[in-house]
């Protein structure tokens, strides 16, 4: 018998074979090789490796877990843009992109290590076109910067709830984000777009696709194929599969003059049933409901003061309802709606008004912010208690109160009031389908707050899932969620994302994949 | 060569003997079409191995599984309307879903209904409007299947109002290695039928692009399809008796207007006016062949009218008033209508003309289409000269003017085409006028030479819009290849997608993208 054994695994020796400090060199080598090939693929003031700049992207306003970039990367052109990503593609160097300054459902994240791309210094508002009723816009464009230049060409953005001030308008299409029209014929935006393809090829969908808009003899608004419908395809894929340059969207008839209705109800089942039969008549512009926690937090004057006198006063929940008049015989086309709209109204024993009796302000305050973003220093949702955890999903209106039930079931399990529960229902498509959110305030720097919310969240997402909410938009752990229902699906997705994305590096770790 | 030794005991053995058939008394009537040169060229050619007839979901994903397995090709088929039905080669089954005709289920208050593939427009429509709903049936006839319609095209009448390309929701798609992939609220067992869009991936951007993929992807079983409100009587209120027959609809809430422009430039500003106003459900510019077959009980009656009729119907637009909330709307957008005509020089055509009888079936046909079976009847065969592409009103005029109608007029004068010197189009409106299409129409004998000249004036259509970087007419299988280089090499894409869920390339293996090339 041998005087020694020897160990099976020598636990002290680096994996690789060399002194573990020679290790941290050779990463540090790497890593200031990688920056200086970026610098020189960039220019160096386009690569930032500031860390408190990396720690600020590291996390978001999500539960998700935190995720660092190495650098943020900001190209100056589509040229270096793809230059970039075949840089990336011969490094394996991950990349996330970036459109606005806020992040909030984690999608953003860096999560498997790699680079994130900043575009939100893309702003520049490409093309506007009247007669087709389009707007060609670049990553970093926002509401407030688009509906400034269309409103000059008498036409509207289509515009989401109250957006931030920095939402970029084409992740908002791009995530399919639900705006407060819910004509049929608004409600796919998205004409056409320019990819950079994971490969660094350019791609562009649709009429697009046939050249570049400077020779393209298109008026780039066919939004189908080329031999895909790739505008669905990237439709809520978070950058998994490339990286959209520019996106041509639809821009409506900006309205000569508008006439709003609030229609209150102790009941969300009295106002959905109003708003079918409201959507089946193919009437008004804007329509969607809010409940008294969400009203509150958009009208209250200070917090909490104002909210929670508000909060006593305004009925359960409200339907807000607006109706445009456009170039020709505006005010007649205002009044046969009207006249409809309130004869509905009276079939179902309500009474819409032209405000709301306990909130002077509503009436201005929504006549101003159809067609604005929030513009508080903090948002909307946050202003109760710092933050807020959304949970939402795509469902048909007949089951929202049975969602909403459940959801205060849930809430009520872990001691979260319900009454400061904020809930959105925005008919989709003439009501034949709705979002609907859920905004659950927090407190963001009191940890047990945190803690008893991000498992509110998780718990609540699985209670509606098995009600059959359909989580279009995937993020962070409803992905995982979405994924585990369906193998097939699953699988057919990972093979089109190998095949789009061969060196897999692309936002990973997102949609489940 | 037939099937593989085994594969037809293997497909009678899952579907029972009775659901699967190689008589040639039966195959060749799948081996056949009604379209043009590839009546001549290519059907007859090949008669498919056999016929199978699922009943279920589970049939078809058998049928594909012992595909795979014994390496045979099949086509999945609808009503079996287009080229691509017809098999071209021999090794080749075509599953034909006449056992799966069921309207599985109508939501009338989220406005979906559920279908299987050989359920037509004309049935679910009459179910439909039982509710208050309708659906925009395609332009090639009520009589077609609703999901087949859907893979390929989903065009229509009151596209206008309705859309185009926006019908699809849940489905269940047996994709070619024979997996069941849910598409859309599918995905969640709780969640229903009600929408298209995948949780996480959306899928449903592979399931076709513009235009189908013409089996080359797997099979459909049942598919959600949108219903639209509809404000009209709950049977299609027809009167008379093929055919001498036409629509009554209610007056208050259905309004038809003929118009007439002094040129097509003004009928266009005028197709962009009412899309701008947001008024209307069906916007079309009617061609006068089009417009007189359907209202010809014969063959004779149109051949005496049409010279005469070709001068006086010029730059019509058709454009019908749907009053869905009331007849207040029809009033509103009546007076929009008349203020743009007003402008735009343009003149109503007078109910009671003879031109208004001819032409007063429009508003039945954008409801229901019924009558495009006449078109065949002018000349044998009938096509369009390029159509099916997607872009904005002024590329449609522009494609039809700028290379469209000097290819018609070529064939013209070679005399393979029908004499029509109009240069008027089913020019359509969709989406309050955000996209439009064209189809230049073209009659022509059911004989080789014309059926050449036909498809070969379809092709050029492909190189023309290409070397103009022009919206491209939908490329049929090989023609990908033309537009393909110049549209970002797209066809390089389908094809590497197609591979990875069809790696045995059985599914229609030349479609959507044929693998190589074609010769020459």
């Amino acid at each position: 018998m041998a005087d020694t054994v020897l160990a099976k695994v020598d636990y002290l020796k680096p994996l690789e074979d060399k002194p573990y400090s020679q290790v941290v060199t050779d990463r540090q080598n790497f890593s200031s090789q990688q920056k200086a090939c970026l610098e020189k693929l960039l220019g160096a003031e386009h690569v930032c490796t500031d860390p408190a700049a990396l720690d600020a992207l590291s996390r978001d306003k999500s539960h998700e877990e935190a995720g660092r970039p190495c650098c943020i990367l900001k190209p100056e052109n589509l040229e270096k843009l793809c230059a970039l990503v075949k840089y990336a593609n011969e490094t394996s160097l991950p990349l996330t992109p970036l459109s606005s300054g806020t992040h909030t459902y984690g999608n953003a994240l860096v999560r498997m290590g790699g680079a994130a791309i900043d575009l939100s210094g893309w702003k520049h508002i490409e093309n506007i076109d009247h007669r087709n009723r389009s707007a060609r816009v670049q990553p970093g464009v926002t509401y407030g910067q688009l509906q400034e230049a269309l409103a000059k060409e008498q036409l509207r953005a289509l515009f989401p709830l109250l957006p931030r001030r920095d939402q970029s308008v084409l992740t908002s299409n791009l995530e399919a984000q639900p705006k407060l029209i819910p004509e049929f014929n608004y409600s796919e935006p998205v004409y056409t777009m320019e990819i950079v393809m994971p490969t660094g090829d350019i791609f562009r969908t649709g009429t697009a696709a046939l050249g570049p808009p400077e020779l393209n003899k298109s008026d780039m608004v066919g939004p189908w194929g080329p031999g895909f419908d790739w505008n669905r395809l990237y439709t809520r894929s978070q950058g998994t599969l490339g990286i959209v340059t520019w996106m041509n969207i639809m821009a409506e008839p900006l309205p000569s003059r508008q006439k709003l209705f609030f229609t209150a109800s102790e009941s969300l089942q009295v106002l959905v049933d109003f708003t079918y039969r409201v959507q089946r008549k193919w009437l008004g512009y804007d329509c969607f409901i809010l409940n008294r926690t969400a009203l509150a937090l958009m009208l209250a004057q200070s917090m909490p003061g104002d909210y929670e006198r508000l909060k006593k006063r305004l009925p359960a929940y409200i339907q807000i309802f607006c109706i445009g008049g456009l170039r020709r015989f505006p005010d007649e086309r205002i009044a046969w709606q009207e006249a409809d709209f309130l004869e509905t109204a009276r079939e179902c024993g309500l009474a819409p008004q032209p405000g709301i009796s306990q909130a002077p302000r509503a009436a201005a305050f929504f006549e101003q912010n159809l067609l604005r973003c929030w513009d508080g220093e903090l948002y909307w949702k946050d202003r109760l208690k710092g933050a807020s955890s959304d949970i939402f999903f795509v469902t048909t209106m007949n089951r929202t109160s049975r969602f909403v039930e459940a959801m205060h079931q849930e809430a009520i399990k872990v001691s979260v009031p319900t009454d400061d529960m904020g809930i959105y229902v925005q008919p989709i498509e003439n009501g034949r389908a709705c979002h609907l959110e859920f905004m659950l305030p927090y407190d963001p720097v009191d940890r047990y707050d945190c803690s008893r919310m991000r498992n509110l969240h998780g718990s609540a997402s699985r209670r509606m899932y098995g009600l059959g909410a359909l989580f279009t938009r995937a993020y962070g752990a409803w992905a995982e969620m979405v994924a585990s229902g369906s193998a097939v699906q699953f699988q057919t997705a990972k093979m089109v994302k190998d095949v789009l994305d061969p060196k897999n590096i692309m936002n990973l770790g997102k949609l489940g994949l | 060569m037939g099937l593989p030794e085994g594969a037809y005991q293997a497909l009678a053995n899952a579907l029972g003997a009775e659901n699967i058939c190689d008589d040639p008394a039966v195959t060749s009537g799948y081996s056949y079409m009604w379209l043009i040169y590839s009546t001549h060229a290519q059907s007859g050619r090949y008669r498919p191995a056999a016929v199978v007839l699922p009943r279920s979901t589970q049939d078809v994903q058998t049928i594909i599984k012992i595909a795979n397995r014994y390496k045979f090709n099949y086509i999945p088929v609808g009503t079996n309307l287009l080229p691509p039905t017809i098999p071209a080669r021999a090794d080749t089954i075509i599953i034909d879903p006449k056992r799966m005709d069921s309207i599985v289920e109508i939501d009338t208050q989220n406005m979906f209904a559920v279908v299987e593939p050989y359920v037509t427009y004309a049935q679910l429509q009459a179910e439909a409007m039982k509710h208050g709903l309708t659906i925009t049936i395609a332009e090639a006839g009520a009589q077609v299947s609703v999901v087949a319609n859907n893979m390929f095209q989903g065009m229509g009448g009151t596209g206008h109002k309705f859309g185009y390309n926006r019908g699809v929701l849940g489905c269940d798609w047996v994709l070619p290695n024979g997996d069941l992939l849910h598409i859309g609220s599918r995905g969640n067992t709780n969640a229903d039928w009600f929408w298209g869009d995948c949780a996480g991936m959306n899928l449903k951007g592979l399931l076709r692009a513009d235009s189908g993929h013409c089996g080359g992807m797997g099979m459909v079983t049942r598919m959600a399809v949108k219903l639209f409100p509809y404000p009209g009587p709950q049977t299609f209120p027809v009167k008379g008796a093929n055919p001498n027959f036409e629509v009554d609809f209610p007056k208050d809430r259905f309004k038809l207007n003929l118009i007439k422009f002094p040129d097509r430039k003004k009928l266009i500003e005028a197709m962009y006016e009412v899309g701008h106003a947001e008024i209307a459900a069906a916007v079309h510019e009617e061609p006068a062949s089009m417009v007189l077959s359907g209202a010809s009980p014969s063959v004779e009656y149109f051949w005496q009218k049409y010279p005469d009729f070709m001068k006086q119907w010029r730059n019509v637009l058709s454009v019908t008033l749907i009053g869905f909330s009331s007849a207040r709307q029809i009033a509103y957008e009546q007076k929009v209508l008349d203020a743009i005509v007003k402008e735009l020089g343009g003149s109503f055509i007078d109910e009671g003309s003879e031109l208004w009888a001819i032409g007063q079936d429009n508003i039945g046909e954008q409801i229901r289409t019924g009558l495009s079976n006449r078109l065949f009847r002018i000349a044998g065969d009938f096509f369009v000269i390029g159509g099916f592409g997607f872009d904005s009103i002024d590329q449609s005029y522009k494609m039809s003017e700028d290379y469209m109608w000097p290819l018609i007029e070529q064939g013209q004068k070679k005399g393979h085409f029908v004499p029509d010197d109009t240069h008027n189009d089913w020019l359509n409106s969709y989406q309050l006028g955000h996209y439009s299409e064209t189809e230049p129409l073209i009659y022509f004998e059911h004989d080789l030479d014309a059926g050449a000249s036909f498809i070969n004036s379809y092709a050029q259509t492909v190189v023309e819009a290409v070397k103009r970087r022009m919206c491209t007419t939908w490329p049929l299988g090989p023609m990908n290849y033309i537009s393909g280089p110049t549209m970002c090499n797209y066809h390089e894409l389908v094809l590497k997608i197609k591979k990875a869920v069809d790696p045995r390339l059985t599914s229609n293996p030349d479609y959507p993208v044929p693998q190589e090339p074609p010769k020459g």
